[in-house]
């Protein structure tokens, strides 16, 4: 309940600060949402997730992306630590159908469905959320009004603005988020740093964006931490050895696939 | 036997020699695991684990996989029979309780749209968790009856696993040629079978420990399984054809045996997924399935055609994830009266959530006989203290009759401690 009021009270006293939904967020929002990403990358993740007390934890995975214009196909396979090697995770997100992920727990020996509606979960243990790695910091328009706004640390030409304010409670309840402030690299149109806001209307966390790369003719973060700022917990990720690649088949990214443990790519 | 063994050791252990190359990789995962019993407060149950891995990348298409399990118990539950393991698949007995027994050894081979994997190997089938309607194919440990933290505990036999997939489908063919059966406890441990319906309809009592032989099936299990998908949802069709997973008592010059008739099975599962949930369906038919009848003196057998079917939904609610199940097994036109009921209907419910970024995982879950009216309740908590160390706490408080599945073992309800270590 107290969250509830403090997040009503952030909400109006955020208000003013709060511009219209304009032609030029929409644009924004979709210069974001439309930038090049088409094709296969792959490279390790290697994730440093620090508690409020400072103890460390680590993963690393194997990434492999494969994007077309009416499918994006990521599979995550998990090498370390040994707790969860083997764990992989694969979804497919579609223009004009329905959105599906697997999860491969190799204790279950069996790569389980999940419902679409695990967006909003943590991923893995991490500050991302899986809808975060999915998405890979795109604003769909089914779920966001979009406005745009000023800040002095995010200035034109070189950064824009976006922020987003969720359509309806429920989908705010499905991906966790309320409301996100970006600063928008106007190069590359990536968000640079993101701050989201919990359903409830409470500041939650921040994505900041330490390196951008341009891997094959798409930018990519490479470096970046999420700091939950309720919890004060944080997730360092660095990707390593990204590659684009001309092809990958697309066997590789099926639900049989992922049990086999993580493919050799040259 | 002991060769083989001997063998698996030595690459696991030369294998240290080469994990630094990038192509070989080593883990190891140890575990302890002790419980109370809550009636008594007698500790019931203490053992350990030691399960070393090995994996090689032979090449871009070859890889081999071995795991050891290494095996000491302390306490009643002990380790399970050795009298159900083939010849080929028996663990080494170092002592009383201690066995080396070899988990894992596969060599796999994938080319585009083909892989198999040869060796020692499980077979999971089946869409449910832990409700064997089509997943029939593995023989399973039940030195813990179901108490384990994952279910089925399955064993592993020697055999062949091949798919071939393609757009959107494909085909699996299994083949095991190990007649390894399901373990049940030992005699007179912890979990050993009571009930009568899992014993010919006799009472334990009865029953001596070396009045009782196993004969093992000789003939190969194999089994095809056809599969569809797409992105709502997945379709299979599959037939297996091999010993029977539950034992047919016969009695002869007052002995008694155990005996692992072949059967076919003809199953379905689907899957289908939607924003909010995800839906299991199986279904099973055996026909002229091999059951033991009621009978006055002796003990006698008969045969019925056995249906089995289940349905299950994953849902997501207020940070947790549910699931429930319900499952029926029915004995349709018994050649006589069977010893067990003639259906079975199940429902389970668990309940899971994790809390601090995955450092901590609480569960809670019911499995309910509706027909029976046992069940246990198992409410259990994670800790994940670091990447390497994580130690979980629970209670299987188990209800019911000394002729229910889940009630026979209901002086059994325990409260359980488990320290792992994953190097």
């Amino acid at each position: 309940m107290t969250r509830l009021i403090q997040g009503m009270l952030y909400l109006f006293l955020a208000l003013p600060a709060w511009a219209e939904p304009s032609d030029g967020a929409i644009t924004l929002a979709k210069q974001v949402n439309e930038r090049y990403s088409e094709g296969v990358r792959v490279g390790v993740m290697k994730f440093k997730l620090t508690n409020r007390a400072g103890r460390v934890r680590v993963r690393e995975a194997l990434m492999m992306k494969h994007e077309k214009r009416d499918a994006i196909r990521i599979a995550i396979y998990f090498t370390a630590p040994a707790g969860i090697a083997d764990t992989a995770f694969l979804s497919h997100d579609y223009l004009n159908k329905q959105d599906t992920s697997w999860l491969y727990l190799p204790a279950t020996e069996r790569v389980r469905r999940l419902p679409a509606s695990d967006r909003g979960d943590n991923f893995m243990g991490t500050d991302l959320s899986y809808g975060d790695v999915k998405d890979h910091f795109r604003f769909s328009e089914n779920d966001w009004d979009f406005s745009t706004a000023d800040d002095p640390e995010c200035q034109k030409p070189r950064c824009n603005v976006l922020t987003g304010e969720v359509k309806n409670s429920s989908v705010a309840q499905e991906i966790g988020y309320s409301r996100f402030i970006a600063f928008i690299d106007l190069k590359s149109y990536f968000p640079v740093y993101i701050r989201y806001y919990d359903p409830e209307g409470s500041e939650l966390k921040t994505v900041d964006v330490h390196r951008l790369e341009q891997v094959g003719d798409a930018w990519m973060a490479t470096e970046l931490t999420i700091l939950n700022v309720q919890t004060q917990h944080q997730t360092e990720l660095v990707f390593e050895n990204t590659r684009y690649l001309e092809s990958l088949p697309l066997r590789l990214f099926t639900a049989n696939a992922i049990s086999d443990g993580p493919p050799v790519i040259d | 036997m002991k060769t083989l063994y001997v063998t698996v050791a030595s690459v696991l252990l030369m294998s240290s020699v080469f994990v630094f190359a990038s192509d070989v990789h080593t883990s190891l995962h140890a575990q302890y695991r002790t419980a109370a019993a809550l009636e008594t407060g007698d500790v019931n149950m203490a053992r350990v684990m030691v399960l070393p891995r090995l994996k090689w990348r032979l090449d871009r298409r070859w890889r081999f996989e071995a795991k050891l399990r290494f095996e000491q118990a302390f306490s009643d539950t002990r380790l399970g029979m050795m009298e159900t393991y083939s010849d080929v698949s028996k663990p080494l007995e170092l002592a009383s309780d201690t066995r080396v027994e070899l988990d894992t050894m596969v060599l796999s081979y994938r080319q585009m749209n083909y892989k198999m994997t040869l060796g020692k190997q499980v077979y999971p089938l089946g869409v449910l968790d832990g409700l064997q309607i089509t997943d029939r194919f593995d023989s399973q440990r039940y030195r813990e009856a179901i108490f384990t933290d994952d279910r089925p505990d399955r064993l592993p036999r020697w055999g062949w696993f091949q798919t071939f997939q393609w757009q959107g489908g494909g085909l699996q063919i299994l083949t095991a040629f190990d007649g390894t059966v399901s373990q049940p406890a030992q005699h007179r441990a912890t979990f050993m079978p009571r009930a009568p319906r899992l014993r010919a309809g006799m009472q334990s009592f009865r029953l001596t420990q070396p009045s009782i032989t196993y004969d093992l099936p000789d003939d190969p299990s194999i089994g095809g399984r056809w599969f569809l998908h797409s992105n709502t949802g997945d379709l299979s069709l599959l037939v297996l054809h091999g010993a029977q997973l539950e034992p047919l008592w016969r009695q002869e010059h007052q002995r008694l045996h155990l005996e692992y008739p072949s059967r076919t099975l003809y199953g379905i599962t689907a899957q289908r997924s939607d924003k909010e949930r995800v839906w299991r369906f199986e279904a099973a038919y055996i026909p002229s399935q091999k059951i033991n009848t009621r009978t006055r003196y002796s003990v006698s057998e008969g045969d019925a055609d056995r249906l089995l079917a289940g349905v299950g939904v994953d849902w997501r609610a207020a940070g947790f994830f549910f699931n429930t199940q319900l499952a029926v097994d029915y004995l349709y036109q018994p050649s006589a009266a069977p010893v067990r009921p003639v259906s079975d209907v199940l429902m389970t419910l668990k309940g899971h959530r994790t809390l601090l970024n995955d450092s901590i995982a609480a569960s809670l879950e019911v499995i309910v006989s509706l027909s029976q009216g046992d069940g246990v309740l198992r409410p259990a908590l994670k800790w994940q203290v670091s990447d390497q160390l994580a130690t979980s706490v629970g209670i299987d408080w188990i209800w019911g009759d000394d002729n229910q599945l889940l009630g026979q073992f209901s002086e059994q309800s325990r409260l359980w401690f488990k320290l792992s270590l994953d190097l």
